[in-house]
């Protein structure tokens, strides 16, 4: 990253000795009660936020609404799959986290002496060190002992388990302060939260380095974005990433350019301020050819920004790979030139099948166009010594070529459809435009990004583009066994994930939401949860 | 099952009437939308081709090369040595196809789960048996990746077919007995490949639409159960 950005408070972003960016909170410094990035997580935007990236992190970040890095540190703990998955009086325990910090349900303990150890997580039995407090408390336990507790809890060993349990019936029945059928139960909570409890230290250092990203893309969102989209290529599917990455810079209003051969930026960057793509972030396009097209326009000294499409072709086209060159035109990095993708297309098409001959020749010619350039060789060919046959052979190829520059068999504009399929496929995320473009969206009352943003009315219209869908099977309640669905949509703006179709309305709804299609969709705001429930589907009309 | 690939209605002309040895001298196509079976005539291709060795005495020696070309000379009401003038005009072969393929591939979609095939549905008059056995060959000369399904195909020869094989009417399967029997307005020049491509999707499309709107009302879902096979 060519910038160096730094905050008041002393942290950064600086380059290491790889040269990528990474975060440098001044740890001292830090300040741990920052309202903008309290505010961040509430609000459940932590795509990027060190343990909170995951769909179910950002859904309960929203929920548990964390303050301080204590709480932050039982989000962390409460989201991971055992809690989710223990289930006490029909909800799990994470759900009972969650409504008794909101105030729905009492917090309840089952003896007041448990309450100083329990009260910080409201009631529940989160980390290992609460376990080992409570072993200290029931039974007596000496710190070794306890020790022994977490090690058992930790490490799921059966046998040190029963050892410990013996000792701590024992020790509690000797203390006096607990009848052994107490003791039972409150040992019982121990061996069931061995499936989730979690060990305290280690999750509040998580909800440390949490919080230091939160930090970071509270304050540096332009620079976080631009590190995030550069380490992508490390994901396991680096163009969900992308797409996730941009989609969520794009409701923090930061808007992402797409890649240019006039910025001849090698991989993500700051450009203007805005996280901009690189030409080896795009699909067909390695290291190698960067280098490669760095190294012409080094060598001849060309202002790549300042020539025409038709000059970087003649002068440039002959040295890079022809699928490389393809995708970025595709992609839109010579955009800059002002021409439509699609022409520039057919006119490489064109350029590279002539001859290496003829294309060394159009490197040196003096020539505007790519026509003229093309025109000029006519002469050269002629004069040159070949055979007669195969000079001929040679004529008929280039004035072919010239009646195809001449006359393009269909018209060479860019649909919008077609430009956001090319940006989808070689950068992984629609940039410069979406398909829903091409449609009539004059019925439409939001965009994606204004909902996300909060806008509310009593009848919410959207046109996007599905994305994605997810049929769930209700497990219980007066649906169960009903289907619903889950959507997540695009329409340019920024992409909606928390899309819900309940039963009655999916199933009629079913044969009409399908991946690609473009709907206008209606509906209201599930006021509890924030997600935008659907009720109706309408086709649209393509306008262009 | 439903289809969410591009149909792409196209025609070659050609400058002998053997497929396997004739030269194309124009090529053209338009495309249909899937979804709504309209004939995206402003997205149409249309190139004339400059056919291998016309320069060369040999080409015109070729057995049936003048009768094509008369025949094209009288559809275009223009003389013989102005239709060679026309093809000589055109972009050479290699070049036309490969524009072609690149046109094409602006028609594939994005794959749905599961689907193998999201290259456009070729689309025609007698394609099974004249135009993409040309297609074919262009690939394999100019090594070109077919543009199309290899799967599903179109041919409207075979649709007629099993509309009208036990009727009196019409008494053959030329197309321009088609375009007589229809009753359709003349666009153009019969056999200009746009003029067909563009009669031959009005074709496809009107019978699609009359497909679909029967496959909607009619019982196909175990209408064989009762019956002895």
């Amino acid at each position: 990253m060519s910038d160096f950005i730094e905050f008041p408070c002393g942290c950064k972003f600086e380059k290491n000795s790889k040269g990528l960016p990474v975060f440098n909170p001044n740890i001292e410094a830090l300040p741990l009660e920052c309202d903008r990035t309290w505010d961040m997580i509430c609000e459940g935007n932590t795509k990027g936020v060190f343990q909170l990236e995951s769909q179910l992190g950002q859904s309960k970040a929203r929920e548990v609404k964390p303050r301080t890095v204590e709480e932050l540190s039982d989000l962390i703990a409460i989201i991971r799959p055992g809690c989710g998955d223990a289930i006490v009086d029909g909800k799990s325990l994470t759900q009972h986290y969650i409504d008794r910090k909101a105030g729905k349900d009492e917090v309840k303990y089952f003896d007041p002496r448990l309450k100083p150890i329990l009260e910080s997580t409201q009631g529940i039995l989160v980390y290992q060190e609460q376990a080992m407090q409570i072993a200290q408390l029931v039974a007596n336990f000496s710190l070794g002992q306890a020790d022994n507790l977490r090690k058992a809890i930790g490490k799921k060993n059966v046998e040190l388990m029963a050892k410990v349990k013996k000792e701590f019936l024992e020790g509690a029945v000797s203390q006096g302060n607990f009848t052994e059928k107490d003791a039972e139960e409150i040992f019982s909570w121990i061996e069931k939260s061995q499936k989730y409890s979690f060990n305290k230290s280690h999750s509040v250092s998580y909800a440390l380095n949490g919080y230091q990203t939160a930090y970071a893309k509270a304050h540096f969102p332009r620079a976080f974005f631009t590190s995030y989209l550069r380490h992508a290529d490390g994901k396991p599917k680096p163009f969900e990433e992308i797409n996730d990455l941009v989609n969520n810079a794009r409701t923090m209003d930061i808007d992402t350019n797409p890649p240019s051969i006039a910025n001849m930026n090698e991989n993500f960057c700051l450009v203007d301020k805005l996280p901009t793509f690189g030409l080896v972030n795009v699909k067909s396009v390695g290291v190698s050819v960067f280098k490669q097209i760095e190294g012409v326009v080094n060598e001849n000294n060309y202002n790549v920004a300042a020539m025409s499409w038709d000059e970087f072709l003649m002068k440039v086209g002959r040295y890079i790979k022809s699928n490389s060159f393809d995708a970025m035109i595709r992609a839109g990095v010579f955009d800059c030139y002002g021409r439509q993708r699609n022409e520039m297309l057919y006119q490489y098409n064109i350029y590279k099948e002539l001859k290496d001959s003829d294309k060394d020749y159009l490197t040196k010619v003096e020539a505007k166009t790519f026509l003229e350039g093309l025109e000029k060789t006519i002469p050269h060919i002629k004069q040159s010594k070949k055979a007669t046959v195969h000079r001929e052979r040679h004529l008929e190829q280039v004035n072919g070529s010239i009646a195809a520059l001449k006359n393009p068999p269909y018209e060479l504009i860019d649909r919008w459809s077609w430009r956001a399929k090319q940006e989808r496929d070689l950068l992984g995320v629609e940039i410069t435009c979406s398909e829903v473009d091409e449609y009539d969206t004059s019925n439409a009352n939001c965009t994606c990004r204004e909902y996300i943003k909060g806008f509310d009315n009593n009848y919410i219209a959207i046109a996007a583009q599905i994305s994605d869908v997810r049929e769930w099977k209700i497990r219980g309640g007066q649906h169960k066994g009903e289907k619903m669905a889950f959507l997540k949509v695009s329409d340019g703006t920024c992409s909606l994930d928390n899309i819900t179709v309940f039963s009655d309305d999916w199933s009629k709804l079913k044969s009409k939401i399908v991946v690609g299609k473009i709907l206008l969709l209606r509906g209201e705001r599930d006021k509890k949860r924030g997600s935008f429930l659907v009720k109706k589907a309408q086709t649209l009309e393509q306008c262009i | 099952m439903k289809n969410n690939r591009w149909i792409i209605c196209f025609d070659f002309e050609t400058d002998l009437p053997d497929k396997d040895l004739c030269n194309p001298v124009q090529l053209a196509a338009v495309p249909i939308d899937p979804e709504t079976l309209e004939v995206k005539k402003d997205q149409a291709f249309n190139t004339m081709i400059k056919p291998d060795g016309i320069d060369k005495p040999e080409y015109f020696e070729v057995p049936k090369r003048e009768g094509t070309i008369n025949w094209h000379a009288q559809n275009y009401g223009i003389t013989y040595e102005e239709v060679i003038e026309r093809w000589k005009q055109g972009v050479s072969e290699k070049v036309a196809w490969k524009n072609f393929a690149t046109y094409c591939k602006k028609f594939t979609v994005d794959k749905k789960p599961g689907q193998w095939f999201p290259e456009p549905i070729p689309a025609g008059y007698n394609i099974t048996g004249f135009d993409i056995p040309i297609a074919e060959r262009l690939c394999k000369k100019h090594k070109v990746k077919m543009p199309f399904s290899s799967v599903t195909k179109l041919d409207a020869m075979d649709n007629l077919f099993w509309w009208f094989e036990n009727l009196e009417e019409p008494y053959d399967f030329k197309m321009d007995t088609w375009r007589k029997f229809f009753g359709m307005k003349a666009l153009g020049v019969a056999h200009d490949a746009l003029v067909d491509v563009f009669e031959e999707a009005a074709i496809i499309t009107r019978f699609m639409k009359f497909h679909r709107k029967q496959s909607s009302i009619s019982k196909f879902k175990g209408s064989f159960e009762n019956v002895d096979i």
